[in-house]
C-alpha cells in the first residue's frame, strides 16, 4: 500500500502485538515506519518493552521431580480403580442378565415345544409313505445269466 | 519422527492405555504448566498441587481430546480452568495476604537468591519481585492469565485464545490493556527507572 500511513491511535492499539511479533508483515513495516517518525508512539513502545523486561524480575520456576512421580502414582491408582469398577459392572450385569436369559429360554421351550412336537409328528409319516420301495430278490441262476450276458 | 513423537501421537498412545507416553507428556510440559500456575496464583506449593491436578485431568479426559486441536492449547485450557476455580475459591474465602504467602513459602526466597549476590542485591531483587507480584496480582483475572501465558510461557496469541476460550483480537486487547495497567503501576513503584538505564 504505497503512501498509506497509520494514525497514532491505530499504532498504539497494535503496539503490544507488534512487540510480540503478532502483526502481519505488511502492518509491521507501517508501524516501524511510524515509530521512526513519531516520538510519542516510540516512547510508548519503549515503555511497553520495559514492562516486559520488568516482569522478568519475577523469575521462572520449575516443577520438582515429585510432580511426575505423584501424577503417575495417582494415574495408576485411578486406572486400577476404573478397571475394578468395569469388572464390577460386568459382574452386576451378568448377575441380572443370566436369570433373565434362563427365564426367556425356559419360556420359549415351554411355548414352542408342543408346536414343534406336533409338526414333527405330522411330518414323520408322510415321507415314509412317499418313499416306499419294492424290493425283489434275484435268484442265483438269473443273476449268473445276467452277468454272463453282460460279459460276452 | 520416530525418535521425537509429537504431542498428538503421544495422546493417541495415551488413549490406548500407554502410560509411558503419558509420562513423557508430563515430563515435557510440567515446567510450563507449573510456571503458568505459579505466576497466576503466586503460591508455589498450591501451584504444585494444581500442576499435578492438571495432568491427572488430562489423563482422565484423554478420551475427549480431539487430535485436530493442538495439545498445548488443550492442556492450558485445563490449567486455566483450575486457576479460575482457585482464584474464585480464594476470593470467596479471603485467602492469606501476599506477605503471609511469602513468609509461608520458603521456596520464594530460594528462587531469588543467587550465591554471588550481596545482601543489598538480594534485598533489591526481593523488592523488585514483590513489586511485580503485586502488580500482576492487581490485574483482572483474564488480563492476568493472558499476560502470564504470553510473558512466562511464550504462547502465541492464537494458542492463548484457544486456552482462554476467546478470539485472537480479544487476546490482543487483553494483553495490551494488561501491559498498559502494569506500565502505570510499575512506573509508580519506581521499577521503570531502574530498567530504563538498562535498555
Amino acid at each position: 500500500m504505497p503512501g498509506y500511513r497509520l494514525k497514532c491511535e491505530e499504532v498504539r492499539e497494535e503496539l503490544s502485538a507488534y512487540l510480540d511479533g503478532e502483526v502481519p508483515i505488511w502492518k509491521r513495516g507501517l508501524i516501524r515506519w511510524h515509530l521512526m517518525r513519531c516520538r510519542d508512539c516510540a516512547a510508548e513502545a519503549f515503555e511497553l518493552r520495559m514492562v516486559s523486561r520488568a516482569l522478568r524480575a519475577w523469575g521462572d520456576v520449575t516443577a520438582p521431580r515429585s510432580v511426575v512421580e505423584n501424577v503417575m502414582r495417582a494415574v495408576r491408582l485411578r486406572r486400577r480403580k476404573m478397571e475394578e469398577e468395569r469388572a464390577r459392572l460386568i459382574a452386576r450385569i451378568l448377575r441380572i442378565a443370566a436369570p433373565v436369559a434362563a427365564g426367556v429360554i425356559a419360556l420359549l421351550w415351554i411355548t414352542l415345544l408342543p408346536a414343534f412336537y406336533l409338526s414333527y409328528e405330522r411330518g414323520k409319516v408322510r415321507p415314509l409313505r412317499d418313499e416306499l420301495v419294492t424290493v425283489r430278490v434275484i435268484p442265483q441262476s438269473e443273476l449268473e445269466q445276467l452277468v454272463e450276458g453282460r460279459m460276452f | 519422527m520416530r525418535g521425537f513423537p509429537s504431542d498428538e501421537e503421544l495422546m493417541k498412545r495415551c488413549k490406548s492405555g500407554d502410560l509411558s507416553a503419558f509420562e513423557l507428556l508430563v515430563l515435557r510440559y510440567k515446567d510450563e504448566v507449573m510456571n503458568f500456575i505459579y505466576h497466576v496464583i503466586g503460591d508455589y506449593h498450591r501451584a504444585e498441587d494444581l500442576c499435578q491436578e492438571t495432568f491427572i485431568k488430562v489423563f482422565e479426559n484423554a478420551g475427549n481430546y480431539r487430535p485436530r486441536e493442538r495439545f498445548r492449547s488443550w492442556l492450558f485450557t485445563i490449567a486455566v480452568n483450575l486457576c479460575r476455580n482457585e482464584l474464585r475459591y480464594r476470593a470467596r474465602h479471603k485467602a492469606a495476604s501476599l506477605e503471609d504467602l511469602l513468609q509461608a513459602d520458603p521456596l520464594s526466597e530460594r528462587f531469588l537468591i543467587d550465591r554471588a549476590d550481596t545482601p543489598d542485591m538480594i534485598c533489591e531483587k526481593k523488592e523488585r519481585e514483590e513489586i511485580v507480584r503485586r502488580a500482576i496480582e492487581s490485574l483482572p483475572e483474564s488480563q492476568r492469565m493472558a499476560l502470564v501465558l504470553r510473558e512466562y510461557d511464550s504462547l502465541r496469541y492464537d494458542e492463548i485464545a484457544s486456552a482462554l476460550g476467546c478470539s485472537v483480537s480479544a487476546v490482543k486487547s487483553l494483553i495490551h490493556r494488561a501491559r498498559q495497567n502494569l506500565r502505570k503501576v510499575l512506573l509508580k513503584a519506581g521499577l521503570g527507572e531502574g530498567y530504563n538505564a538498562g535498555i
